[in-house]
């Protein structure tokens, strides 16, 4: 039992640390491993964002995940067969340059999360998961159809894509670029939440009535989170195409969504570093539970089932003394 | 002539086949009180919404300061001066009292999408709040937060969020609906007060604090107004006797 700040200061300490156990057991898997970890983290803060905070429950995030993913292929792809990408009277010739398609990842899936959200905002409740998750099955259903991508079997990268100076196929330097995404990610959050957009959202989820009542308009502020949210989930997308080297339609799949949607809930909403905790035990769970069942997740389900009945706020709850409850948030 | 600060022409909204608000005429003058009363259902809330932006008229006009605003969304009104109360109490019950006021006061500056607004940190958010809960006699709760309240102190919460978007007129619906003796009597020295700054409508039915406050007073009977006039008036009139004042008084 610990404060809040402890903890979330013991997290980032560890995660700093693990290409060092990496390299102590020899096993640079492990390495491989925790960046999974911490792109999955940081997709969830992102959903987070909306989902803890904002009360929007999205069940079509991979939508953003997998376009970032794919944004980064599809550059990647033209640049490696010099065959420009032809846009009307336009060619570029894509990008294997990070910075680059980290800026492109963020504006597409900016731009898709507008979209996405300006109807989906429309509606709430079950609506509103059946029409994120709607969007997000089109675009599923659209990426298997379309063959210049590898349609179903999705789309190799030969090599991950570069930043000057940095090896970024050396595991612990992208290790180390996710970590670094991570921390950024968190201060953004963070930053948010206590700016007037992040308190406006928090009090929109409580109580549109009370929010329009002094002047906020709730659709405005609750439209924003979201394309923040879709931002970061989509770079979350672009950094997992670039450790797998590799993007499918898998990530564009509802069972993505759920996953990230799962691992926020496993964490604990609410607290801007559950989603870290989550995505640790979601894997860890897969890696260890997966060696020995194939029917690992019907186990998770159960531990989720536990979580809802005994702790509602999550991991995060087990381990910190202030205990947490909604009322509490602001 | 004077100029009315509300103005409401011939307002009308239905829910199905129940008529809530029928072709309804009202305003509301500076430095007034201006009543509204009438048994359950008859409307009143309704047209509080309405005025509000809250509810979507079927016909009709609203006039602010001669301004056409009928067509104006909620959070646009609130911005231009229409501040109201809501029936059942209506805070962030999540937040401490201050957050509540300083929430109010970042979106009546229109200041809520500059992420820069540190509304912490801001001395003259933190400055007004509490001169705020100084009127309402809330300083002492500045930090507590808003679930752990009365219901008392969150209807007085309440009224300084209306007084903190400076507004051009208030509308309360049953602010003192639940309160004590002590705290009713506590809202009437301060509406008192309050109409010199914004004329308020009004809506209540302890008749002792509506004779009390009130200059002006109409009755709502199944959506239409069926009198308006001060207190002799509306005492001495017999329809009024009928359907509204015989069964209390
Ligand atoms: N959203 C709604 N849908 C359907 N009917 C409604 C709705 N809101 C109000 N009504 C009906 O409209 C009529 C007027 O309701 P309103 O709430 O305005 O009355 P009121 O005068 O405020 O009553 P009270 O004194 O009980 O607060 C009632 O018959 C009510 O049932
Ligand atoms: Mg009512």
């Amino acid at each position: 039992m610990m404060s809040e700040k402890k903890l979330n200061f013991l997290i980032l300490l560890f995660l700093l640390l693990v290409p060092l156990f990496s390299m102590l057991l020899n096993d640079i898997y492990i390495t491989t491993l925790f960046s999974k970890i911490i792109i999955l983290a940081i997709a969830g803060i992102g959903l987070n964002l909306i989902l803890g905070y904002g009360g929007m429950v999205s069940f079509g995030h991979a939508a953003f995940f997998g376009l970032g993913g794919y944004v980064t292929g599809i550059l990647a792809f033209h640049f490696n067969n010099y065959e420009p990408i032809q846009i009307l009277v336009f060619e570029f010739e894509g990008t294997n340059q990070l910075l680059f398609i980290w800026i492109f990842t963020l504006i597409f899936s900016s731009i898709l999360a507008l979209f996405i959200g300006y109807f989906s905002l429309r509606t709430t409740g079950v609506y509103f998961i059946m029409i994120t998750l709607a969007f997000a099955q089109m675009l599923y259903y659209f990426s298997i159809s379309w063959p210049t991508y590898g349609g179903e079997d999705g789309l190799s990268l030969s090599l991950r894509n570069q930043i000057p100076f940095l090896n970024t196929m050396d595991p612990i330097t992208f290790f180390y670029i996710c970590y670094v995404w991570l921390i950024i990610t968190i201060i953004l959050v963070k930053f948010i939440l206590n700016s007037p957009l992040g308190i406006s959202l928090k009090a929109s989820k409580e109580n549109e009535d009370r929010v329009r009542s002094v002047g906020i308009n709730p659709k405005k502020v609750k439209l924003i989170s979201f394309i923040i949210s879709g931002a970061i989930t989509g770079l979350a997308g672009s950094l997992y195409a670039d450790l797998n080297r590799f993007v499918s339609p898998t990530i564009l799949s509802w069972q993505m969504s759920g996953e990230i949607m799962i691992l926020v809930i496993l964490g604990g909403m609410f607290r801007l570093y559950g989603p870290i905790l989550g995505a640790f035990f979601y894997i860890i769970l897969e890696q260890f539970l997966g060696g020995i069942t194939e029917n690992w997740q019907f186990w998770l389900g159960f531990i989720i089932l536990l979580e809802v009945l005994y702790a509602k706020a999550g991991i995060m709850s087990f381990l910190i003394k202030d205990k947490y409850d909604e009322k509490t948030s602001s | 002539m004077k100029k009315p600060v509300l103005k409401i022409d011939k307002l009308s909204k239905s829910f199905g086949a129940i008529k809530a608000n029928d072709n309804l005429n009202l305003n509301l003058f500076r430095n007034e009180i201006h009543a509204l009363i009438g048994p359950n259902g008859s409307g009143k809330s309704t047209l509080v919404k309405q005025i509000s932006g809250f509810l979507k008229q079927d016909s009709g006009q609203i006039y602010l300061e001669e301004i056409d605003i009928s067509n104006c969304s909620a959070e646009h009104r609130s911005r231009m001066g229409i501040a109201r109360s809501f029936q059942i109490s209506s805070v962030i019950n999540s937040f401490k009292v201050i957050d509540n006021l300083r929430l109010s006061l970042m979106g009546r500056d229109g200041g809520y999408l500059n992420p820069l607004n540190n509304i912490y940190r801001n001395k003259d958010y933190s400055d007004e709040a509490f001169d705020l809960l100084n009127i309402v006699d809330l300083t002492n709760k500045a930090n507590d937060l808003v679930s752990t309240l009365s219901h008392g102190d969150k209807r007085k919460l309440e009224i300084s969020l209306a007084l903190s978007m400076k507004p051009k007129l208030f509308l309360f619906d049953e602010p003192m609906a639940g309160l004590d003796k002590i705290s009713s009597q506590l809202m009437i020295d301060l509406f008192k007060k309050l109409k010199v700054k914004a004329p308020i409508l009004l809506i209540e039915h302890d008749m002792e604090s509506v004779f009390a406050l009130a200059d002006r007073i109409s009755v709502l009977d199944y959506g239409s107004l069926i009198a308006s006039g001060n207190e002799k008036e509306i005492k001495s009139n017999s329809k009024v006797q009928e359907v509204y004042l015989g069964d209390e008084n």
